[in-house]
């Protein structure tokens, strides 16, 4: 597959971009500040271990984020030039390289319009997973665990919006 | 309508006498020299001798490895990759239930990748690589992975059952001949049976359903609810076996592509903690938790829709005007039914506790279920509580 960046086309598209780099950046500052409030998100960070990295990356772009987990809980984003070279992220295999961070999961939305509608409330997690708009790649515990944080804490945001109230609706039957 | 997926490229050949054409279909895809990957049961039982016969009638060299356990682990994956290279073979043949072919599935996945551990291609989608040619010949009318792009293999340190997903990872051809279940003892025959119609059930609930999934799963059910029963008390019925064997593979081509749920999660927990047989626990399982979703609303008149194809004298019964209600109830008491039956004529356990697992092991059984891969693809959050109940319930 080609994975080389494309540049968005239109206005919409470059918005798009901007609002999924914006959001990226945030990512670990959002993770570690709700934690404190949710007790949901508290428990998924919980269940991963001090040390466990994840990538976060959009097919076609070159928007990633890597976030690390740290021994209090909170999460650090990781500049890409501490990430391992000589292993795949996600493979679960060790770097030579001691100093550098492997990546234990990873989750690639397969375009920016998939991202970008799960991101901002269009569709939730669940229904982006339903429609396969991402590949992962990692033990699938953790993957669980990061997509029960992911969906609390998008629903802390979007929870308002038509894909969220409709999921609670199901929840609650 | 929601974006979907639905793929299923594996050519089928079924019906009596199918193994014959074996042969033919190695010379198709180019295999002189296959690796048959079996167990020692079947080769004791003298069911894989079946398949080597056919070979050895064509004069089709062949390398056998019979040593796959019943919960087959990434150490015998990456022993038949090994092999598989030394003996210079150039395809395989998977000749047992869903151990041999996962196996198989991973010693080929970790060959296509050049003899990477497969154990690091956890994940979903991530094998780019096309497997070598690979033909599957289930003796066990369940898993249904001779269609499925899933492959679950245990990792014995961590005492978990872990799930591979690859488009890739799809067997090129299956053969389904009824004389290789003839000999599957009727308990047997009942829960992989059962573990059959739970794919279709809950493929048809998944968050991943889609209308070509969903028609899988449809006749999937009608096929195994007319022909368990019959399999069971008559090994021998060449046309239910028949039957039995493509609506478990149509069940797994449906769960394939829409993966399944809550059952599985707690199945793979019990499988991987307890030790419990992935066919047993489904058959336990599966009432429980469809009583579980309806007392809470969730699939509400979805399980009512296939009350039809699962007991039709039963929705017959109800006739037209039954509300969605009468019917989810009825398809749940039909679940409840056919495993009662099972257990009354064939001895089937129906609880955590005949089983001898013990109370102390639930937590953990609970908190790995909420972990388990099949989780995320479950309608609702699988919470401790939740699984909690249904083990309880299950318990005894």
């Amino acid at each position: 597959m080609d994975d080389r960046p494309l540049s968005p086309r239109t206005l919409g598209q470059r918005l798009q971009a901007l609002y999924v780099r914006v959001l990226l950046r945030l990512l670990p500052h959002l993770i570690s500040l709700f934690r404190h409030v949710s007790p949901k998100i508290r428990a998924e960070v919980d269940y991963l271990k001090p040390g466990y990295a994840f990538l976060l990356t959009v097919r076609g772009t070159n928007l990633a984020c890597v976030c690390r987990r740290t021994e209090s809980g909170a999460f650090k984003r990781v500049p890409p030039a501490r990430l391992a070279r000589d292993v795949e992220p996600g493979s679960g295999l060790p770097s030579t390289d001691a100093s550098a961070v492997t990546v234990d999961y990873v989750i690639a939305f397969r375009s920016l319009a998939f991202a970008f509608a799960c991101f901002s409330g269009g569709e939730t997690l669940k229904e982006a997973l339903a429609e396969r708009a991402f590949s992962t790649r990692g033990p699938n515990d953790t993957g669980v665990a990061l997509t029960y944080m992911f969906t609390a804490l998008l629903r802390m945001f979007f929870g308002w919006r038509g894909a969220y109230r409709a999921a609670k609706r199901v929840a609650r039957g | 309508m929601n974006g979907f997926e639905f793929f299923c490229p594996t050519k089928i050949v079924c019906g009596a006498h199918a193994l014959d054409k074996l042969p033919d279909e190695l010379a198709s895809r180019g295999v002189k020299h296959p690796l048959v990957m079996t167990d020692a049961g079947l080769m004791k039982l003298g069911v894989a001798a079946k398949l080597t016969d056919v070979l050895d009638a064509a004069g089709v060299p062949y390398d056998v490895f019979d040593q796959v356990p019943p919960d087959s682990s990434m150490d015998v994956v990456n022993e038949v990759a090994q092999l598989y290279g030394r003996r210079g073979c150039d395809g395989f043949v998977a000749i047992g239930g869903g151990s041999v072919i996962d196996t198989t599935k991973g010693a080929a996945a970790s060959l296509a990748c050049k003899g990477v551990d497969f154990a690091t291609l956890q994940g979903s989608e991530i094998l780019n690589a096309d497997l070598p040619p690979f033909i599957a010949v289930p003796t066990t009318a369940g898993t249904g992975s001779e269609v499925t792009l899933v492959a679950v293999v245990a990792d014995t340190k961590a005492h978990a059952k872990l799930s591979f997903t690859s488009y890739k990872l799809v067997p090129h051809a299956a053969i389904l001949d009824p004389a290789l279940t003839a000999s599957l003892p009727p308990k047997l025959t009942a829960t992989t049976g059962m573990d059959a119609l739970t794919h279709a059930i809950e493929a048809y609930t998944s968050i991943q359903k889609n209308p070509v999934s969903d028609a899988f799963a449809v006749k999937a059910i009608e096929l195994i609810a007319a022909n368990l029963p019959v399999a069971c008390a008559n090994g021998g019925d060449t046309d239910a076996r028949t039957n039995l064997a493509l609506g478990s593979l149509m069940a797994g081509a449906a769960f394939s592509n829409a993966m399944v749920g809550i059952v599985h999660s707690i199945g793979h927990s019990l499988g991987g903690l307890c030790h419990i047989p992935h066919g047993q626990a489904m058959m336990m399982l599966l009432p429980h938790c469809v009583k579980f979703n309806l007392d809470r609303g969730i699939h509400a008149g979805q399980y009512g829709e296939l009350l039809p194809y699962l007991a039709p004298e039963k929705a017959a019964e109800l006739g037209a005007n039954a509300t969605a209600a009468q019917r989810d109830e009825a398809m749940c008491a039909s679940l409840f039914a056919l495993n009662a039956f099972f257990h009354d004529t064939y001895g089937v356990p129906l609880t955590l506790a005949d089983l001898g697992v013990s109370r102390d092991a639930l937590p953990a059984v609970a908190k790995q279920a909420r972990y388990d891969g099949s989780a995320l693809y479950n309608a609702t959050e699988i919470t401790l509580e939740d699984a909690t109940t249904i083990l309880e319930a299950v318990y005894e």
